[in-house]
């Protein structure tokens, strides 16, 4: 099987069985869509809720929204089954806590929301997510199972 | 990329900052400590975590922000090795292979606290003006996901960032450490112009 990465702000889609992997999401949310049929499936490592307040640059998965669409787009492309995708979010956490932390600590609870949002406005169901919380996360999602494995530096492995 | 005169200022004012870091480290260790000149780097915001040593390195790190008349961002890195030897030292508490407990957390922001208030008053005495640091921002972690927030911040108005990195090594007791600056564009130009020289060219 082929492993693909998907560095911070990428997004990878494919249509062979393949492992695709992202390291060290903390605030940045993972976002896995996929077509259970047709075995189509992408990953997108998210920085910011909305490319509508981007300043700078175009790469469509720097942001939620235009990863979502994207790859969506790419995968259509590919032979995958419209109405049938399904979605599971990784990532999204605070890294530090206490009371004075500033907004842009917390982006990853917007990027987990725009997420939902997004996912919500075009139907697609998210049948699995480990977001939020004050740990980073390394993924690596199995296109042909559809199961997403999640590694902690304190927490143990867990899949979703 | 930039004038050279610029770039020798620059690494000349964070050289005496981190200096001043340096020796109230040594002081409270009360051990050697040997830093390097301060690296600056451009690198682009997907390449950071590399710079700095690796998405999935477990590392300690405390971050600061800095406002007043010149704002930055400040972050101090240690190996989680080091973090963990640095939390018995101050604690006394034997050395921990797991998460450290309130109080070693508190020992290490409060160290982080010393070595970034010394290179706040060296710069701002330097550079007569006032600057202020935050309160200190814990997190043990891999360093991509402990970053990565900052990148956020400053892929908002940028697809680089401005690295200055000063290492810190208490080789005596196999200590290492990074004292990272994230200037950005209005930071370096005030900065120039306090020092009398010319604008930052990009």
């Amino acid at each position: 099987m082929i492993k693909i990465s998907v560095g911070i702000s990428e997004l990878k889609v494919v249509n062979t069985p393949a492992t695709l992997d992202t390291q060290s999401l903390g605030s940045c949310l993972g976002i896995v869509i996929f077509d259970p049929l047709s075995k189509v499936a992408g990953l997108a490592h998210t920085m910011l809720p909305d490319s509508k307040q981007a300043n700078v640059g175009n790469k469509p998965g720097k942001y939620v929204d235009t990863a979502i669409a994207e790859m969506l787009s790419q995968m259509t492309n590919m032979g995958a089954g419209k109405n049938v995708f399904v979605a599971k979010l990784v990532g999204g956490a605070c890294m530090f806590s206490g009371s004075a932390i500033g907004d842009f600590m917390n982006i990853g609870s917007r990027n987990v929301a725009a997420a939902k949002s997004v996912l919500a406005e075009l139907g697609i169901k998210i049948l699995a997510e480990d977001t939020g919380g004050n740990h980073g996360r390394t993924i690596e999602f199995d296109s042909t199972t559809g199961k997403v494995l999640i590694k902690s530096a304190m927490h143990p492995i867990k899949e979703i | 990329m930039f004038k050279d005169i610029s770039m020798d200022a620059l690494k000349e004012v964070v050289n005496i900052g981190t200096g001043q870091a340096a020796t109230s480290l040594s002081e409270v260790l009360n051990q050697k400590v040997m830093i390097n000149v301060p690296q600056v780097s451009l690198v682009p915001i997907e390449e950071v975590s590399k710079q700095l040593g690796g998405n999935q390195t477990p590392i300690v790190g405390v971050y600061f922000q800095t406002t007043g008349e010149l704002e930055s961002r400040i972050l101090l890195i240690f190996s989680q090795e080091t973090g963990h030897t640095l939390a018995s030292l101050l604690t006394g508490n034997p050395k921990r292979k797991s998460e450290l407990d309130d109080i070693e957390k508190s020992s290490i922001m409060e160290l982080g606290n010393i070595i970034t208030n010394s290179y706040i008053n060296a710069m701002s005495q330097l550079l007569d003006i006032k600057l202020y640091p935050s309160i200190p921002f814990y997190a043990e972690d891999m360093l991509g996901a402990v970053i990565d927030f900052l990148l956020i911040e400053i892929s908002q108005v940028a697809d680089y960032s401005l690295l200055l990195k000063t290492e810190m090594m208490v080789e005596s007791a196999n200590l290492n450490g990074s004292f990272i600056i994230f200037p950005d564009e209005n930071f370096l130009n005030k900065l120039f112009e306090k020092l009398g020289v010319k604008k930052l060219e990009i």
